[in-house]
């Protein structure tokens, strides 16, 4: 990309810059990244680091080889990924996964901002649809516990944790997905620095609150299980659609997917197809853009929506 | 880290804070005797003036020079006593230009004290025909930027009921609109009181800032004391409400249909600049010749100026105390929609001169961009007051697609440089979207002139 100094205005910029609000995201993480660790034990750090490795390394490759500027993106992608992976899955799978995601879930679009889908959640989808065994059985290292090998909340039904200890993450999941407090903290401070559409968030946790009540289970339980909280604070409000009302159609919509697939399917969790069914569907939600322009009779004769 | 990082808002950015205008808002307006003048066939917008005195000619203080050449030119007169030197050609960031180079005398005649600087008076003298004719004597213009004759916006038959003095003053650095609140509120007060009788509008309004929460206790005092009838409002300092179409919205309601002007909607708005002209014009007999001027920024006595039109920027720069840094760039106007007039090494010998619509003249930190793939963040949509989505029209028009640029209403841009301050890749949406809207405006002129 091109280098300029301006001759007609704004003279004037932000000091906010894309790289700053990826550090930032990084910097959300990182509460319940060090919580991951301690939980899940220092494989997990490992990981985290092979993911961030290899898809920062991948996504450079792909933007030299197709002439674009170097970003730091991958960075959040990779740290994503590995959230979405249980603390023993093996070293290989990560790796694979990575690639996929930066190739097949970012760079074939071209690259940053061109993507369709959130290419974490399609690292984690591939390792799901290929490797289905990996994501089902879980190490719990921390507290002094032996690593065991137990089931998820979702796998086991409610009752067998408190909800505190869900709230908390003291219960068995993905590296990055069990502790709502933490994941909440790092949420807050995205929201504090107004880089994140929390309303979508919202409507998303509370689609698949309101539709599992509606089936019968219980809303607390949903919410505070799985990949919900992970996937509503960091992944459906990754930069994948533009356009404020129709993120919070794309976020109901998500909440949908992810409770049926939660309450019908045979898979383990819904966030994933949940969002990335969203996000494929972007294109449908167009309708619900329509900003009022100023001076211009609207259409729809919507009234100013402040979209 | 400033407060601007942390709001993107719904329609609008804020740029601006008390690192800015903080540099010369307390700063009394200083005058000038420029030795020379250099007055420009441009003094706003697409005016253009004819020259009517010859290189050795004698002209007088307040003596008509030059006349329109076009719709939106307006009568300009000699705002010092001395000689026509000569005409000369300079390049301005709007072209190259002829300016008119008087050689002022030693002695200049004194300014004189009337009372309207100290009271209020009501324009009871005139009827309508004879403030427009004031108006159009007088060479006032719209002094906001735009430079549109006032005899001919205030002609518009139409059934005016809302007049608003803009003193929004939005852009960042800017304070001469703040200064003259303060330190010449009656004219500004008796020149809308008789604006107010030009156009027949039942409100006024004078629109202000919270950055200029002193002039506004003023402003207020003073209607209070003489039981005037003029709203001051005063909204959260949000760039660009001083944005006519925008102000309009905030103090009315209504929305200017695309394509139409105010009048369209009943509302004439004029800049506190332009209604102290008219009250000049009006008791003093002094047509349009002085305007206030921030220089600031990067300069080392950052300050307001009352100055005649056409003191050389040369001089002005030198009156601040010359540039602090020389990488910078010199802008002309604000720095939201201002113009690069140079470089900071070309500071002693800078083109042009002050303009009836020059506000600022502003030294900023000279830096690369770099220009990164966008995000989709969507913080260009939320900022852009018009409710555009520059990222898109951006993306169409550098793909070429213009009919696309067209229904994404490119039409409407109005170059406000919110999107491109906003934008955290760095993306130069605002020139794409001033280039998207000129080319489809021919695009659809030329469609009609087929049918």
């Amino acid at each position: 990309m091109k280098e300029f100094s301006p001759r007609i205005g704004p003279f004037l910029r932000t000091s906010n810059t894309s790289a700053r609000i990826m550090l930032d995201v990084v910097i959300a993480l990182v509460p319940a990244m060090i919580f991951g660790v301690w939980w899940n034990g220092p494989r997990a750090l490992l990981e985290i680091l092979v993911a961030c490795a290899v898809c920062q390394a991948c996504d450079m490759v792909c933007d030299k080889i197709s002439g674009r500027d170097f970003t730091h993106g991958a960075l959040v992608t990779g740290v994503l990924l590995a959230f979405n992976m249980t603390g023993t899955t093996p070293i290989w799978v990560i790796i694979l996964a990575s690639v996929f995601a930066i190739v097949v879930g970012k760079q074939v679009f071209g690259g940053l901002g061109s993507n369709i889908v959130n290419p974490a959640l399609m690292g984690r989808c591939f390792v799901m649809l290929v490797y289905p065994t990996v994501l089902n059985s879980f190490t719990v290292a921390g507290g002094g516990v032996d690593s065991v090998t137990s089931a998820t909340v979702l796998g086991t039904g409610a009752g067998s944790y408190s909800y505190l200890q869900m709230f908390l993450g003291t219960i068995p999941g993905t590296i990055g997905e069990t502790s709502k407090l933490l994941l909440l903290i790092g949420f807050l401070y995205l929201v504090f620095r107004r880089e994140v559409n929390w309303l979508a968030s919202l409507v998303y946790v509370a689609t698949v609150a309101g539709v599992s009540a509606m089936f019968g289970f219980d809303p607390l339980t949903s919410l505070l299980s799985g990949g919900l909280v992970l996937g509503a604070c960091f992944m459906l409000t990754d930069y994948v659609s533009v356009g404020i009302r129709g993120q919070l159609f794309t976020a109901f919509f998500a909440g949908l997917v992810t409770t049926f697939i939660r309450v019908h399917s045979s898979l383990p969790e819904g966030v994933c197809f949940g969002i990335l069914t969203a996000n494929c569907l972007m294109g449908l939600f167009v309708f619900a853009q329509g900003k009022h322009v100023y001076g211009i009779k609207d259409e729809i004769g919507k009234e100013d929506g402040h979209a | 880290m400033k407060r601007s990082d942390f709001r993107i808002r719904d329609r609008g950015i804020f740029p601006s804070g008390e690192w800015d205008k903080g540099l010369a808002n307390d700063r009394p307006f200083e005058s000038i005797a420029p030795q020379t003048v250099l007055l420009s066939e441009c003094q706003g917008g697409g005016s253009r003036i004819r020259f009517l005195c010859e290189p050795g000619q004698r002209v007088a203080r307040g003596e008509k020079i030059a006349e329109p050449a076009n719709f939106t030119g307006v009568d300009l007169h000699a705002p010092v006593s001395g000689v026509v030197k000569e005409f000369i050609k300079q390049k301005m960031p709007n072209g190259e230009l002829t300016y008119c180079v008087i050689e002022a005398d030693e002695t200049q005649p004194a300014t004189a004290d009337f009372p309207y600087m100290h009271e209020i008076v009501q324009p009871e003298a005139f009827d309508r025909a004879q403030l427009l004719a004031a108006m159009k004597d007088g060479g006032v213009c719209g002094m906001g930027g735009a430079g549109f004759p006032a005899h001919i916006k205030y002609a518009a038959e139409v059934d005016f009921d809302t007049i608003i003095v803009n003193a929004m003053e939005c852009e960042p650095y800017l304070c001469c609109d703040h200064r003259m609140l303060i330190e010449h509120p009656y004219e500004v007060l008796n020149g809308l009181l008789a604006m107010r009788k030009a156009c027949g509008a039942d409100r006024m309004v004078i629109s202000t800032e919270e950055n200029k929460e002193n002039a506004a206790e003023l402003l207020r005092k003073i209607i209070a004391e003489n039981g005037l009838e003029i709203e001051v409002a005063v909204r959260e300092d949000k760039y660009p409400q001083g944005s006519e179409k925008q102000l309009i919205k905030q103090v009315t309601g209504r929305e200017i249909p695309s394509g139409k002007l105010p009048a369209d909607v009943n509302v004439v708005v004029s800049n506190v600049h332009t209604a102290r002209a008219l009250a000049d014009m009006l008791y003093a007999g002094e047509p349009s010749m002085t305007r206030g001027i921030t220089v600031t920024g990067l300069v080392n006595r950052p300050g307001n100026y009352l100055v005649p039109i056409g003191t050389p920027f040369t001089d002005l720069i030198a009156a601040a105390g010359g540039l602090k840094e020389e990488d910078v760039r010199i802008v002309l106007g604000g720095p939201m929609t201002g113009s690069l007039l140079a470089m900071g090494d070309e500071a002693d010998r800078l083109p042009g001169g002050v303009t009836k619509t020059s506000g600022g003249l502003i030294a900023i930190k000279d830096r690369g961009l770099r220009e990164s793939p966008c995000i989709r963040c969507g913080s260009c949509a939320s900022a852009c007051p018009m409710g555009l989505t520059p990222y898109k029209i951006n993306a169409a028009y550098l793909h070429g697609d213009l009919p696309l640029c067209e229904q994404l209403l490119a039409t409407e841009c109005i170059a406000c440089g919110s999107c491109s301050f906003i934008c955290p890749a760095r993306r130069e949406l605002t020139q794409t979207s001033i280039r998207a809207r000129d080319e489809v405006r021919a695009m659809i002129r030329e469609r009609s002139a087929k049918k």
